[in-house]
């Protein structure tokens, strides 16, 4: 490319952006249909007061830079393009945007039994541009939807609280969803087993036709070469020479429902169960089931009042678990002694992951007011901070897009006027891929 | 015949009693150790125990009793002698649960358990093979005054044997059952209610005590209603009340043992009322504590014994009840076993099912230790009393034998 | 970066526009790849590790419900590679306390080692391995866990294995009151606090039989019914002799024998045992009458009047499960001894009858009521004390007898090498009303520590004062340290 002067770089590179832009899907059509759009719109700047990031050290009076929806750096005087969008927010605190690792956020109620591995989400949503609004107002950016029921309702769906409606989707299928019904799983995973075997059988026969047919051949073959050549009839090839067209191997299929049962005890990557205990009790009972199959998993807890969920920190702690709480103080049972589950988790190994106390606008609106209990309660705040933001993106297996605050991620970030653990604190502003999709009202 | 022997063919009761009463001057217990739960707390070991025209003649060791000629000899092994055992709180003594409580009103003046006293009942009979003697028969809690309670020998053939005091006692409940009566009353209508009926009954005394005291010269007139109140108010006769729960044992402090200054037992006791111990040792309220023996404190995960309770927080007058039939009137001992599991001490447990329960109903110059001129009411067993493993052998009431488990098949 | 101009970028050469096309759809394809669907994303960590489990928890799928006749041929746990961070075998030690066997003598400082759950040694001497869980019970008695023939609210319905909670109040204060293997329904289970391994001992191994005089016609169909069923036995007794011979004959018709005459039928193979509830004596000659005829193994449940029954039951080789406190009063209009009695479990046992016990109240209640539950079980065997039976032999009804009768006792009941690390370390002879449980083990694992656990920690913390021997509870002074 000799000869090509800056000039044509830049516009390489703006063409580049351009179309990582398309791809990403955070813009529309109108860009691969190739109508021009200002480069310069396409990077945004955030002046911030205070970053946290959730990697290291919070970052005073920084500058955030995001192109394309992700973003591209994160420091104390960086370069940007001088017509940049700018948004001053040196009265702000930026953090990133919260995380709901399990909520019917907008969807209806209904009740549902059995095994329905194939069901998701997708199937019941369709989503309005304000579907998540009370989540999107509390500071969340994405939210893990459930499917409603008991025993394996089906599969979550991870999508966006708000920005474009057709860009939403984080992830779907995501994770299964397992409530407490050990004889249930266990029968599940027996028949998915069934299932498996079937294949194998199935397979088995096939290779073993596939073989008989072949010996066939050479020996019809080998007793061809060693007579004359019969007359042949018109039409008909010779047995020897018919090139055997071998038809490949149909797999019976895989009962729907049971489908992502096979993935998990084949161990599909990417595929994980997430098991929801009501106690202590709930855990040695799933725990038997899913060691047996190895199957990957994580854990949902209610851990309200007085849950007797302590007796098992340890083991949970020891493989250093991924569970997901409820911010919530609680009391050892049968006594007045307060309790700091949460805490103690944490202390134990585990990540802990907070999901917000009941599934409607008021809890998601207490959870930073809920964080800040658990940390004057003795919490430490990191963990605290975490277990809204990187946590889940890891339990979800989305952190290499959410979480924190660094160069590749997504941008999506919660502006709050003042410490995330501050009383008084308030949700002025929230980033989706790079847009402001809301900002607070006043007295909102 | 004696009780307790299961269908063997024996003499009728009244043949041998009588047998008895003509034969022998005096009966000689000798027995391996006696607790004779007086005031000095005796003890001895290897003991005599003399026993003549319904008292006691001689308690000592052997060494130093000489038996009497003429005096039947009664030789136990490594047996114990100790008090007939006294019930505080007992409804069996009537024989059935129909005759449980009259609920005519929330408090119902003028009713007596006298009525229901049924001597040798069943109930009385079993209760023989736990070595009780003398009941506190009361109505039950079903409304919050339910009448006068009547002190019985469980050993009375009839009624006049049975009948040691009457009016015994003055039954109250202050809450904590009388409340499902009319289909919900509250602690306040209750307290009201329960003081209106005590101020009447203290407003009828105190006229006959002005004209008694010749400062009214007009006769009141007499109502057979309030009559056996007056006992009460002269500090004769106790109120037990049935109390439980710290603010209903508070209320009973305030309104019995503060502003009526009334003999007071307290009955029942239970639940988190042992944090007033405090408050009840300053008084000489009697705290008889049962059926229940523990607490599960849900607010410290805990199992508190109430006995254990109410003695560690300085209260000694404290005594043990079943609240027959609710647990077996011939159980006693073992309600006193269960509270030495949760934490009492076991003399002291003997101690209130005997001498402190005895004082708690006005009974203890007759009964509730063994002393030389009370009363021979005695109970020998093969061992320790509260150990269930000890069985009651042979039960004595005004120094006759009501029931002999030494032959034959033992009911309990 | 800066720029020089705004408008222009868009008008460019041909040239530049067509590379700048290609790299527009150079990086479609590569968008394609990399933001594709959640299906393709790069492979994910497993989200824990499944595979191997915390080192308290065993990693056999234990023999539970298996019936094992050989205690010696027991082996408890597979072992794990040493690799994993788990130990290969897992020790437990008591030392230093008065053993009780229960079927064998008592020891005193003796040792009782455990391995895998297992009991591996029993005496003084007993050398430890260098990797060992000791537990000093110096002062202590040791006793074998108590086994309680009837019980309700401790594991859950069904197969208890599956609906058990694990870490429940009632399972904790049964193991506070010393019991380690309760029967749940049709099983028998263990109260394995913590974890769902190695809980149910048997399964259905009992047959509940109805005959009772109050329903005259289901007692005669009962009795026609296995009248049949061994009218069936003997055919095929029969025709086994003669097949033997060679004769050329067709077996019995076997068709008929399933639901409940396969039941029958394993009733009179002694492969079921029937249960008969049954208190009057009546009725408990009766049924007494009908095992020995029929030849099945008996056992009857309540028999309140049993003790006139007794030598019926012993010659019908029964077991009784009977609470020595039963109360029924004697009715006096029949003229034959009738009613309970005390005495009761004493006599049964003294005509052969297996006796165990059992409380008024076959639960666990935290409402007040003292003494009459599971927690208090040892007091109802002193009741039977009481009517006569001696402490050692008291001490069987709730240990190895009652093992018997619900047929485990080749697992539990007693402290014997092979036999299940089922353990009590208490303050005193554990029938004495003031001896508090301070340590339970299941399956050689600490389950229970009064000192840990909150309930009765504050009750006498330091054990019983005073001796512990029977016959002497209170010191001669009568003194009592406060």
């Amino acid at each position: 490319m000799a000869g090509v002067g800056h000039r044509a770089w830049a516009r390489v590179i703006a063409v580049v952006a351009v179309a990582g832009l398309c791809a990403s899907g955070s813009v529309g059509p109108r860009c691969l249909a190739g109508e021009p759009a200002d480069e310069d719109e396409r990077f945004v700047v955030i002046r911030a007061g205070r970053v946290i990031t959730n990697v290291g050290d919070e970052v005073r009076n920084g500058v955030i830079v995001v192109s394309g929806g992700t973003i591209r750096s994160v420091g104390k005087g960086l370069e940007y393009p001088l017509s940049a969008t700018v948004i001053d927010a040196r009265d702000r605190v930026v953090m990133p945007g919260l995380i709901n690792p399990h909520s019917r956020n907008g969807l209806p109620r209904y009740g549902r039994g059995g095994v329905h591995g194939d069901l998701t989400v997708a199937e019941e949503y369709f989503p309005l541009a304000d579907a998540h609004e009370d989540l999107l107002k509390a500071g969340y950016t994405a939210v893990a939807l459930v499917p409603a029921g008991q025993g394996i309702p089906g599969r979550a769906m991870i999508v966006r609280t708000g920005g474009d409606e057709d860009g939403r989707t984080l992830q779907s299928p995501a994770y299964l969803r397992v409530t407490a019904d050990k004889r249930l799983l266990r029968g599940a995973l027996a028949r998915a087993k069934k299932e498996i075997e079937k294949v194998e059988t199935a397979r088995k026969e096939f290779e073993k036709k596939r073989e008989e047919t072949r010996k066939e051949r050479e020996k019809k073959a080998k007793e061809a070469k060693g007579k004359k050549p019969e007359k042949e009839k018109e039409g008909e090839k010779p047995a020897a020479t018919q090139p055997a067209k071998e038809p490949a191997f149909k797999p019976p299929p895989i009962d729907p429902a049971h489908k992502v049962l096979v993935d998990l005890i084949q161990k599909k990557p990417g595929v994980f169960a997430l098991v929801e205990l009501g106690n202590a009790s709930d855990y040695e009972h799933m725990q038997e089931v899913l060691a047996k199959h190895e199957i990957a998993h994580h854990f949902l807890a209610r851990n309200h009042r007085q849950s007797d969920l302590e007796y098992v920190v340890e083991k949970l702690g020891r493989d250093e678990a991924k569970i997901i709480l409820q911010p919530e103080m609680g009391r050892v049972p049968y006594s007045a002694e307060r309790l700091h589950l949460v805490r103690v988790f944490s202390e134990a190994g585990c990540e802990v992951s907070l999901m917000p106390v009941g599934d409607r606008a008021s809890e998601y609106a207490q959870m930073f007011g809920r964080l800040a209990e658990l940390v004057r309660a003795g919490w430490s705040r990191e963990a605290a901070l975490k277990s809204v933001t990187l946590h889940p993106a890891r339990l979800l297996g989305l952190d290499k897009r959410l979480g924190s605050i660094e160069q590749g991620k997504d941008a999506d970030f919660v502006f709050l006027d003042g410490d995330p653990l501050d009383p008084t604190v308030r949700v002025q502003a929230v980033m989706i891929g790079g847009q402001i999709v809301h900002e607070a009202e006043g007295d909102e | 015949m004696a009780y307790g022997h299961v269908g063997l063919a024996d003499e009728p009761a009244d043949a041998r009693a009588a047998k008895q009463d003509a034969e022998a001057a005096g009966m000689a217990f000798h027995v391996a150790k006696v607790v004779a739960m007086d005031d000095a707390d005796t003890v001895i070991n290897d003991a005599v125990v003399l026993v003549r025209d319904g008292r006691i003649e001689a308690v000592g060791p052997a060494d130093d009793v000489s038996v009497p000629d003429g005096y039947e000899e009664l030789a136990f092994g490594e047996h114990w002698l100790v008090p007939g055992i006294v019930e505080a709180h007992n409804h069996s003594a009537a024989g059935s649960w129909s005759d449980l409580n009259d609920m005519v009103y929330q408090t119902n003046p003028g009713l007596d358990t006298r009525a229901v006293v049924r001597p040798e009942n069943e109930w009385i009979k079993t209760a023989w093979t736990g070595g009780v003697t003398t009941v506190m028969l009361i109505p039950g809690s079903g409304t919050n005054l339910a009448g006068m309670g009547t002190v019985v020998s469980t050993g009375g053939r009839n009624p006049d044997e049975a009948i040691v005091n009457s009016p015994g006692s003055l039954k109250v409940a202050q809450a904590g059952n009388p409340e499902w009566y009319f289909g919900g009353n509250t602690r306040r209508f209750m307290n009201w209610n329960t003081r209106q009926t005590m101020e009447k009954a203290l407003d009828y005394h105190r006229q006959w005590e002005a004209y008694e005291g010749g400062e009214v010269t007009e006769e009141p007139a007499y109502d057979p209603i309030w009559e056996p109140f007056r006992g009460v108010f002269r500090g004769e006769v106790p109120v037990t009340v049935h109390t439980q729960i710290y603010q209903i044992l508070l209320a009973t402090m305030d309104m019995f043992v503060d502003e009526f200054a009334l003999w007071t037992v307290l009955d029942h006791c239970t639940f988190d009322a042992w944090k007033l111990g405090p408050v009840v040792r300053e008084s000489d309220a009697y705290a008889v504590n049962g059926p229940r023996q523990y607490h599960f404190d849900r607010t410290a995960r805990r199992m508190i014994g109430n006995a254990d309770g109410w003695w560690k927080n300085g209260v000694r007058r404290l005594g043990i009840n079943t609240d027959a039939p609710v647990t077996p009137q011939k159980e006693l001992t073992y309600q006193a076993a269960m509270a030495c599991w949760y934490g009492w001490v076991p003399h002291e447990a003997l101690r209130g099912i005997t001498n402190i329960n005895a004082k708690s109903i006005g009974v203890y110059d007759d009964v509730g230790s063994v002393e030389v001129g009370k009363q021979a009411d005695v109970s020998i067993w093969t061992g320790d009393p509260l150990d269930p493993r000890s069985a009651c052998v042979l039960t004595v009431v005004k120094g006759r034998i009501i029931y002999d488990g030494r032959s034959g098949l033992r009911r309990f | 970066m800066t720029r020089a101009t705004g408008h222009s970028v868009w008008r460019m050469s041909s040239r530049s526009a067509l590379r700048g096309l290609l790299a527009v759809m150079w990086l479609l394809c590569g968008a394609v790849v990399v933001l594709g669907d959640a299906e393709t994303q790069p492979a994910l960590q497993p989200a824990s590790r499944p595979a191997s489990q915390p080192a308290s928890q065993p990693t056999s799928q234990a023999v539970a419900t298996t019936t094992q006749s050989q205690p010696t041929t027991t082996t408890q746990a597979t072992t794990t590679q040493p690799g994993e961070g788990e130990p290969a075998e897992r020790w437990l030690a008591v030392v230093n306390g008065r053993v009780h066997t229960v079927t064998g003598p008592v020891l005193d400082g003796a040792t009782v080692l455990c391995k895998d759950g297992v009991i591996s040694a029993i005496g003084t001497g007993v050398a430890l391995p260098a990797e060992c869980q000791v537990v000093d019970a110096a002062g202590r008695e040791v006793y074998p866990g108590l086994v309680a023939a009837a019980a309700g609210g401790i594991h859950g319905g069904g197969d208890p294995a599956d609906t058990t909670n694990v870490y429940s109040l009632n399972m904790l204060i049964a193991l506070a009151g010393g019991i380690t293997t309760a029967i749940a329904g049709d099983h028998v289970a263990k109260l394995t606090f913590g974890t769902t391994e190695g809980m149910v001992l048997r399964s259905g191994a009992f047959l509940k039989l109805k005959y009772s005089s109050r329903d005259p016609l289901a007692r005669a169909k009962l009795r026609a019914d296995l009248e049949r069923v061994r009218a069936h036995v003997r055919e095929v007794a029969a025709y086994e002799r003669q097949k033997s011979r060679g004769d050329d004959v067709k077996p019995p018709d076997k068709e008929w024998i399933k639901g409940k005459y396969d039941r029958y039928l394993k009733l009179l193979r002694r492969e079921l045992v029937g249960m008969v509830s049954a208190g009057e004596e009546q009725e408990l000659r009766d049924v007494a009458e009908l095992a020995q005829t029929f030849g099945f193994d008996l056992v009857v449940r309540g028999a309140h009047e049993g003790w006139r029954a007794a030598s019926a039951l012993g010659r019908a080789g029964a077991a009784a499960i009977v609470t020595p406190r039963a109360d029924v009063a004697p009715d006096e209009r029949l003229n034959r001894p009738n009613g309970s009695t005390i005495e009761n479990a004493r006599i049964l046992r003294e005509h052969g009858v297996r006796v165990a016990v059992i409380p008024n109240t076959a639960a666990i209640t935290v409402w007040g009521l003292a003494g009459r539950d599971l927690l208090h079980l040892n007091m109802e065997a002193a009741f039977a004390v009481r009517g006569g039976m001696s402490n050692d032999d008291a001490l069987k009804t709730i240990t190895i007898d009652a093992a018997r009768v619900l047929g485990v006792d080749d697992r539990v009941g007693s402290l014997e090498v092979g036999k299940d690390a089922d353990l009590l370390i208490c303050d005193g002879d554990l029938l004495h009303y003031m001896t508090q449980v301070h340590t339970t083990i299941v399956n050689g694992r600490v389950v229970y520590e009064k000192a840990k656990e909150s309930l009765f920690a504050h009750i006498r913390p330091e054990g019983k004062p005073g001796v512990s021997d029977f016959d002497d509870q209170w010191p001669r002074q009568l003194t009592w340290p406060d």
